[in-house]
């Protein structure tokens, strides 16, 4: 029908009026695409029309093919370019277009089913043009619109090379620092050789207190160079004042923050790292990096100030524990591939993450520890500690997934850890069947006995093993959109049920004594009958979910109640 | 009896503003004139229409859809991803010509764009993403069954920070300088804006599956 009136609009009159379509009120043709079309059809020789035009099956055309006024019809073969102009396009599937595709105040159908070789653009904006002889040229009324692309402007400065102010939150909201605030510039560059980036932020906290101090206003710069496209070199550097958490592989930060913001809960711990880190590695592809790491920092320790919170004002903040503080030389070997279909919600693929660091230097101050765990003594130290994240996405069926999730961490060699790299692995982010440094937290999942526990109840395992397996199942049922049309599927809703069973304790490295069931020798690892485990169900509605898990080894231990944003992992 | 308040709670903050309007959709189905499909038709509806992005694309924030689909193929154990393809749209709200811009972009470099150029209304804009989109992703295997997933991502993009920030001023804050707007009103959706990039809220996510098919 619109093609019929656009014919009919072209033999009215040698000046052809730009048609709109009934209900839209669309933009103008962008000027510099304007004159793209007229000149490529003045210039096209192999074929031109101003009216219907069918190129048949078997038929190739040599050289360009332009047409205005069309429709153009393609079941054979073009071996240059086409140009449609105020014309739709119709590519059947044996339509071979071996250059690129233009069309102007158009659609194109069947392009999904056609061969086409080189670009296609399409815009929906009829030119509006003036016809002299054979020649065409742009309006004038054209010449008013020059926004050739607005998106092309935003890849160019968002995607390609640019600089920005960045206003973003730096962490997760906590009982130490408020909300952690990211303000400064960012420069990116995206070149052929790769790209760069160059961060350079003070950190604002909602906590400050604006006197100058070094823990009111920190710094985070940072820098990194990708030598190559699809793989390559990776260089890097930071300097930084920040304050970081302890045990972030357990909550996400978005968890963390909104537990901490509404329910005055805070599930981490938090110390400073000020100091300086280059990095070297390599990177393939976008999934898969290694590097090599050293830094030299100071760590410090924090205390709990009082940030506003959405319920519970009345309620007391868990105490920050106090953390070990002195300068160390740290050397990192870290390994990340990440072949998940997708970051939000994993369907298939694996995620690791493993992490050796070496640390050495001198601890000014050990923070006191719980029981049975000796304080260390002051003085030079150096350590091993690993870590490793390993999770495998499966799809059993269309509508239904089976996931794992190990992760094991611990002293390697060296001294005693410092307690910013113990372990806990209670809590709804690793055992939530167990409840969070509860008094009646079983010894094994913190590794404290209970005699003498210090403040804010730190984890100080120097070894843990967690695993997870969990089964997601469709419930067919969606909580936030409508089932009003039956013509296409949508059997993947947003309802998930999710059934999942946990196991994992944390345990001491050194010479058991007599009836100690927490420490073993660096060579040896618990009974898995130690284990402490849980199982649970939940409700998962893709923004939010709610679970509920039972510890199996504590039958008098309640069953608890969580929430988690997205997926547990 | 307090955690299960909370849940509660939450669970109806969430709940309550969904179920009472109709909701984003986003659906995909094997193209019907192949057999076997040489691809899906792909279609989202009412993806931007609630408040919170109406407001965010009115005061500046262009948005990005970002399509993917995938083709999965039914195996013994566990389904396998065949092949995926991806592409955009991307909407902007053009306060001077008072129209909503819309591209859809496919590939990189030799790619396909499609410029559909400006639509008055948010509703006219996004009737564009309601017409099946049918996108080339064919089986290679015989005597598998497959199916299609398509995943939507929603993000509000910028320019930079700055330039929002100016438009912000321009946009929403002077004419409550001037009086045509209540001044408490344009503070609000401005800082509601700012607030919602500093959670990252304007990120939404969808996912549709087709149903399973013999090739």
């Amino acid at each position: 029908m619109r093609t019929a009136l656009l014919a009919f609009v072209a033999t009215l009159s040698t000046v052809t009026m730009g048609a709109q379509e009934p209900t839209l009120d669309r933009g103008g043709l962008p000027r510099d695409i304007a004159r793209e079309a007229t000149r490529m059809f003045n210039e096209t020789a192999a074929l031109r029309a101003t009216t219907r035009t069918e190129i048949d099956s078997g038929r190739v055309v040599e050289g360009d093919v332009a047409v205005i006024n069309g429709p153009l019809l393609i079941s054979g073969r073009v071996t240059g370019r086409v140009l449609a102009i105020n014309s739709e396009v119709v590519l059947r599937p044996s339509a071979r277009i071996d250059g690129d595709l233009l069309v102007v105040g158009g659609e194109v159908e069947g392009r999904h089913v056609a061969y086409i070789g080189g670009e296609i653009r399409i815009y929906r904006q009829t030119l509006d043009y003036v016809q002299e002889g054979d020649r065409i040229y742009p309006e004038r009324t054209v010449a008013n619109n020059d926004d050739s692309g607005w998106w092309r402007r935003w890849e160019r400065t968002h995607r390609r090379s640019g600089s920005k102010l960045q206003i973003a939150s730096a962490g997760a909201y906590n009982r130490v620092e408020g909300l952690p605030i990211n303000l400064g510039p960012q420069v990116y560059y995206n070149a052929p050789w790769g790209t760069a980036r160059v961060g350079a932020y003070a950190v604002l906290r909602t906590e400050s207190s604006f006197s100058g101090t070094d823990e009111d206003i920190g710094h985070n710069v940072n820098t990194e160079l990708r030598f190559g496209r699809r793989g390559g070199l990776l260089v890097g550097g930071r300097v930084y004042n920040v304050i970081e958490p302890t045990e972030s592989w357990q909550l996400s930060e978005l968890e963390a923050g909104l537990a901490a913001f509404v329910f005055r809960r805070d599930y981490r711990d938090y110390y400073s790292r000020h100091g300086g880190q280059g990095r070297l590695g390599f990177f393939v592809r976008r999934g898969a990096d290694i590097s090599l790491a050293y830094g030299e920092e100071r760590w410090d320790s924090l205390t709990a100030q009082n940030p506003w919170t959405l319920t519970r004002q009345g309620a007391g903040w868990r105490p920050n524990p106090a953390f070990d503080q002195g300068k160390l030389h740290l050397l990192n070997a870290t390994l990340r591939i990440d072949t998940r279909n997708d970051y939000d919600n994993p369907w298939s693929g694996w995620y690791v993450l493993a992490d050796v660091e070496h640390g050495n230097g001198d601890m000014a101050a050990y923070a006191a520890r719980s029981t049975p765990v000796a304080t260390p003594s002051p003085g030079q130290f150096q350590y091993a500690r690993g870590f490793m994240d390993l999770r495998r996405y499966n799809r059993v069926s269309p509508d239904a997934q089976l996931n794992f999730r190990v992760v094991l961490g611990g002293w390697l060699n060296g001294n005693a850890l410092p307690l910013q790299r113990r372990f806990a692995v209670d809590g709804p982010g690793a055992l939530p069947g167990y409840d969070f440094r509860s008094p009646g937290t079983s010894a094994t999942l913190t590794c404290h006995d209970g005699v003498a526990v210090v403040a804010g109840t730190p984890g100080q395992c120097d070894r843990m093993a967690l695993a997870t397996v969990e089964y997601r199942g469709d419930l067919h049922f969606d909580l936030f959109t409508d089932w009003d049309d039956d013509h296409y599927m949508r059997s993947h809703s947003n309802g998930v049920w999710v059934f999942f069973a946990d196991a994992g304790r944390g345990w001491l490295v050194g010479t058991p004594t007599a009836g100690d069931s927490l420490t073993y020798t660096s060579g040896d690892m618990p009974a898995l009958s130690s284990f402490k485990s849980d199982l649970g169900l939940g409700l998962d509605f893709d923004i939010v979910g709610v679970y509920v898990a039972k510890a199996l080894n504590a039958p008098k231990v309640p069953a608890n109640f969580f929430l988690r944003i997205r997926h547990r992992f | 009896m307090r955690k299960r308040l909370e849940v509660g709670a939450l669970l109806l903050l969430i709940a309550a503003p969904a179920v009472a309007q109709r909701g984003p959709q986003l659906d995909v189905a094997p193209l019907a004139a192949h057999s076997p499909p040489s691809g899906a038709s792909v279609r989202a509806t009412r993806i931007l229409g609630d408040r919170d992005m109406r407001e965010l694309l009115q005061n500046g924030f262009p948005a990005a859809l970002r399509f993917r689909l995938e083709l999965w193929r039914v195996g013994g154990l566990f389904d396998d991803i065949e092949s995926a393809t991806q592409w955009e749209m991307l909407v902007r709200y053009d306060p001077y010509a008072k129209q909503y811009l819309v591209v859809r972009r496919q590939g990189a470099g030799g790619g396909a764009l499609e410029d559909f150029g400006g639509f008055a209304t948010l509703e006219d804009a996004e009737s564009v993403m309601q017409r099946p989109f049918p996108v080339a992703l064919a089986p290679r295997r015989g005597g598998s069954r497959y199916y299609y997933n398509v995943v939507l991502d929603v993000e509000t993009l910028s320019v930079s920070d700055l330039d929002e920030l100016q438009r912000w001023l321009s946009g929403e804050l002077q004419p409550a300088v001037r009086g045509k707007r209540a001044p408490l009103s344009a503070l609000r959706r401005g800082f509601g804006t700012l607030l919602s990039r500093v959670l990252g809220g304007e990120k939404r996510h969808y996912e549709a599956r087709s149903g399973t098919f013999r090739v």
